[in-house]
């Protein structure tokens, strides 16, 4: 697309790009309107980053190429407060969402800061990696990140008190997910129970 | 590898560099020049491509090529004709907008003494003389036009000085063509009704008004940067090449030409008074300055650091009020009619990231912009006041929902369906959308209440009190669904007996203990019972219009209902009270690009099946004759032509579907227009009250997004609905829409 609009032909009729060589002289510029260049194809909010679940199921060749497939997308960072309407809302603009799960706490059973995004298409999910992450959503900087795909289990945390592992070793207190880390909670009641 | 070193080197040359930009353009000339003999087809297909994909790095690409024609003649000549060549695949592929920036190219090539300025002259008659053409739409002889003007602020001075007669012919037969050629579609396309205090130009005629204040100040441009001024001494010594004679490709069926445009004013020099001049509305400057960042977002858009930096890295920042101009382009694309080039998402966030990188400066100007967009509301054409509101509170999400809502405070004395304060109602209720009730209610003044949206929550009114149980509600839905449609009594007990299954299967997208599917879909068979479910979904979620829009997706992928049912509910005198209300449209439009969606998908699946089919043949003629051929062939084959023959049945019912989508929703905006119109007429009323405006704009919205899809139908809408019996005001829309693509 361009400044003109979208110039695109009806639907049905592809436009006839013409491509390899057509027997003129000093050919060799067959296919030149398919040229494109590595350093304008660069769109690296949409690479994959170094996690990888450590429950997947399958060899890391197999979670790779999940993720490079996958419409879902991990979302962290949220407040607990945060709902699936907000979510809805706020990954809409780049496309239908096809579902939202809620990350959930694996004993009290409420959000714990995290969710999926699924979409219809990659197009749709890429969009998000590229506009929604890195922004903020409840006044907190959320961050997506490509998911090889929700499976029933996969909505509770992993923490050993039933939240996120990021939470168990927090050190700062932060308002929206709890307040200090579960460790540092921990600590605290113990040294209250050493002073008496 | 050394195509990977020699396209970056290529790319990179212009970027910021401890060296002057004429020593890196030497240094590479050299190095070029020097790998010509073994790479030279891959050097000249990487600058053929970075003359067609950077063209904001345009004059750095034709010095380079100037550089190499002055140290390898036959270099520079078959760099032209491989350009000439791509210019005409770029044409015969509808890729206007690229061959666009060849001509530009090859224009500028003239300034480094590639080209003979009287080749390119020649050219550029050929490219006036298509509006001698006849039975063409005139949109052809727009871009060729358009080609010609828009390389005249490089090059107009040197085709000027050699060529003046000629070059004054081919402008009069452009102007000529500028007063002839016709102008319907210019309402529809601008942003703002009124000419007041900017007029929303046509693009050509803003064009023309540029070129003719550069001739008259003698051609001289200077806000162009052009390096191969420094290199003068080397290249007025090289060898210039002659363009060969250039036919522009006749118009044939599959043509399909850049859709006219209007020109996005909203910033002049009064603006900002204490920093630089901006350059005029019909100066060369403003639009090469407008060009270019157009095209950096073009080739940044995915990469919004990337993209904001070099924005902000455009040079003449200190001659020109940069952060204005960028915010100026960002806007244009937001609200540029019929569609923005991009996602309207991306536009919020690299306004953001805008933001970041000149947190000092560029936050004002925004904030100087949306005060500016809120006073002229009155004529603002309602999609771009959604956009608008989009866009206002995604940002104001991002930043704690700070803003100065007082200055805002006249809109309470409008009525409510005035744009100001229904744009204050529409902000307020996405910026809830994004937070919650409580939150939108503390950022307001308490005078704003009148304004605040409702609290959303289900408007359970059919038995107990808890809001809670989410499968007691469904049961209940159903049950008054099927009272209403007179259900037989067992068939009733039957529903209170189950209980609704949570499905968590998301294979067609049922969201869980939502929805009591089976039900639904039996009461829903008949066209009444779907307008019942929609009904009733309405009255119960009324003051969650967030929640409806979720159920009515829902309901059409699980094909409880259908895409017309829906857009007849929209029209339904029980809607008329939130007809005008944003996410109504929200939801019409979603459900017809659902619609679309579908339709394309089963194309495709039927042009894969086909190519399945095609491969088998091919396969099987290319394998020696053997033995039992035939037989086994038509067994092979028979599969699959049965599963086309199924396709093109399914294609042929989803593509009349969707026609009828359309048709239904047309006749109903001619009905209820034709009401408010005649109702007014009687009674002696103006016209155009703020519903009207809405409910025509909203018309218009429906063509302009759609515009591909509906070109399909234009007999039927011709003939059928949009006939000459029509009240004139309706029938202007159409006849607007068809001067788009006339």
């Amino acid at each position: 697309m361009g400044l003109f609009g979208l110039p695109s032909p009806f639907p049905g009729r592809r436009p006839a790009l013409v491509l390899e060589g057509s027997g003129e002289p000093g050919a060799g510029m067959s296919g030149v309107l398919s040229a494109t260049l590595s350093g304008l194809n660069s769109d690296s909010y949409c690479e994959i980053s170094l996690y990888r679940d450590q429950h997947f199921r399958g060899s890391r060749y197999l979670q790779e190429k999940a993720l490079k497939f996958s419409s879902t997308l991990y979302v962290g960072n949220l407040s607990f407060y945060t709902t699936e309407e907000q979510i809805q809302e706020l990954f809409s603009k780049c496309g239908d969402v096809k579902r939202i799960v809620m990350g959930l706490d694996k004993v009290k059973k409420t959000p714990c800061g995290f969710c999926f995004v699924e979409y219809y298409t990659r197009a749709d999910a890429e969009h998000a990696m590229r506009f929604i992450n890195g922004t903020r959503l409840d006044d907190r900087i959320i961050r997506t990140d490509w998911d090889a795909g929700f499976k029933e289990g996969r909505q509770f945390g992993r923490g050993k008190t039933g939240g996120q592992v990021r939470d168990e070793y927090r050190t700062d207190y932060d308002v929206g997910r709890g307040g200090f880390g579960k460790i540092i909670q921990m600590q605290k009641t113990n040294h209250q129970t050493i002073i008496y | 590898e050394i195509e990977e070193r020699l396209e970056s080197l290529i790319c990179r040359v212009g970027e910021k560099s401890t060296s002057s930009l004429e020593s890196n353009l030497e240094g590479l000339a050299g190095v070029l020049e020097a790998d010509l003999p073994n790479y030279k087809s891959k050097i000249l297909r990487i600058l053929c491509t970075v003359a067609r994909l950077l063209p904001e790095k345009l004059t750095v690409y034709t010095t380079l090529v100037g550089l190499l024609n002055a140290r390898n003649y036959n270099f520079g000549g078959e760099f032209v004709e491989a350009m000439i060549r791509q210019l005409k695949e770029c044409l015969k592929a509808n890729m206007y907008n690229e061959a666009v920036y060849l001509v530009r190219f090859l224009s500028d090539l003239v300034n480094c003494h590639v080209i003979a300025a009287p080749s390119m002259v020649a050219m550029f008659e050929n490219f006036v003389s298509v509006t001698q053409e006849e039975d063409v739409p005139q949109v052809r002889c727009d871009w060729y036009v358009f080609a010609f003007l828009s390389s005249l602020p490089w090059v107009g001075k040197e085709l000027y000085e050699k060529k003046d007669a000629e070059m004054d012919r081919i402008l009069s037969q452009t102007e000529s063509y500028l007063k002839r050629r016709q102008k319907i579609h210019v309402p529809m396309l601008q942003v703002w009704s009124a000419d007041k205090p900017h007029p929303q130009e046509e693009y050509l005629d803003c064009l023309w008004a540029q070129i003719q204040k550069l001739k008259k100040d003698r051609w001289q441009e200077r806000h162009i940067l052009r390096p191969y001024l420094a290199f003068d001494s080397i290249l007025c010594e090289a060898l210039q090449h002659n363009l060969p004679p250039f036919t522009p490709p006749p118009h044939t069926e599959d043509s399909v030409y850049p859709m006219p445009r209007v020109i996005f004013r909203m910033f002049d020099y009064t603006d900002d008074p204490e920093g630089p001049v901006m350059p005029g509305s019909h100066s060369v400057e403003r639009f090469v300055i407008e060009e270019n960042l157009h095209c950096i977002i073009k080739s940044h858009w995915k990469e919004r650091k990337t993209c904001a930096a070099q924005l902000l890295s455009y040079p003449g920042n200190n001659k020109i009020p940069l952060n204005y101009h960028i915010v100026e382009v960002v806007f244009a694309e937001l609200f540029q009619l019929p569609v923005p080039p991009h996602i309207e998402v991306m536009y919020t966030t690299l306004l953001i990231e805008l933001c970041k990188l000149q947190p000092g400066s560029l936050p004002q100007v925004l904030a100087q912009a949306t005060e500016m967009l809120y006073m002229r509301l009155d004529t603002m054409n309602t999609t771009c006041i959604d956009r608008f509101m989009n866009w206002f509170s995604h940002h104001l999400s991002n930043f704690q929902f700070r803003w100065s809502w007082e200055d805002w405070s006249d809109c309470l004395t409008h009525d409510l369906d005035k744009p100001k304060p229904k744009f204050v109602r529409e902000v307020l209720e996405k910026c809830m959308r994004l937070s919650y009730h409580q939150r939108i209610i503390d950022i307001v003044p308490a005078t704003f209440s009148v304004l605040s949206p409702a609290n959303p929550s289900c408007i359970y009114k059919y038995g107990d009190e808890s809001n809670k149980s989410l499968p007691g509600y469904t049961v209940a839905l159903c049950l008054t669904i099927a009272i209403k449609n007179k259900t037989s009594n067992d068939e009733i007990f039957g529903i209170l007996k189950d209980v609704p299954n949570p499905n968590q299967d998301d294979d067609d997208g049922v969201v869980p203990g939502t929805l009591f599917h089976e039900v639904f879909k039996t009461l829903a068979e008949s066209d009444e019972g779907k307008l019942h479910v929609l009904r009733v979904v309405y009255e119960v979620w009324k003051n969650h219009p967030q929640m409806i829009a979720v159920l009515v997706d829902k309901m059409i992928r699980t094909q409880i209902v259908d895409c017309a049912a829906v857009a007849n509910w929209i029209f339904s005198p029980e809607l008329a009270h939130d007809f005008t209300r944003f996410y109504i449209w929200e939801i019409l439009h979603s459900t017809i690009r659902k619609m679309n969606k579908h339709v394309v998908k089963i194309q495709k699946e039927l042009e894969e099946t086909k190519a399945r089919l095609a491969r088998q043949h091919k396969r099987r003629d290319s394998d020696d004759d053997d033995d039992d051929d035939d037989r086994s062939s038509d067994r092979e084959d028979g599969p699959l032509e049965e599963q086309i023959e199924r396709l093109q049945e399914k294609v042929e019912s989803a593509q009349s579907e969707q026609k009828n989508l359309f048709l239904v929703i047309f006749q109903r905006f001619i009905m209820i227009l034709t009401e408010h119109l005649v109702r007014c007429e009687t009674g002696g009323i103006d016209v155009i009250t703020p519903w009207y405006k809405n409910c025509i704009e909203r018309l218009q919205q429906i063509f302009l997004q759609h515009h591909q899809i509906i070109q399909q139908y234009m007999l039927t809408l011709e003939n059928l609905l949009f006939t000459a019996e029509l009240d004139h005001h309706i029938l202007a829309v159409f006849q607007q829409f068809c001067a788009l693509q006339a």
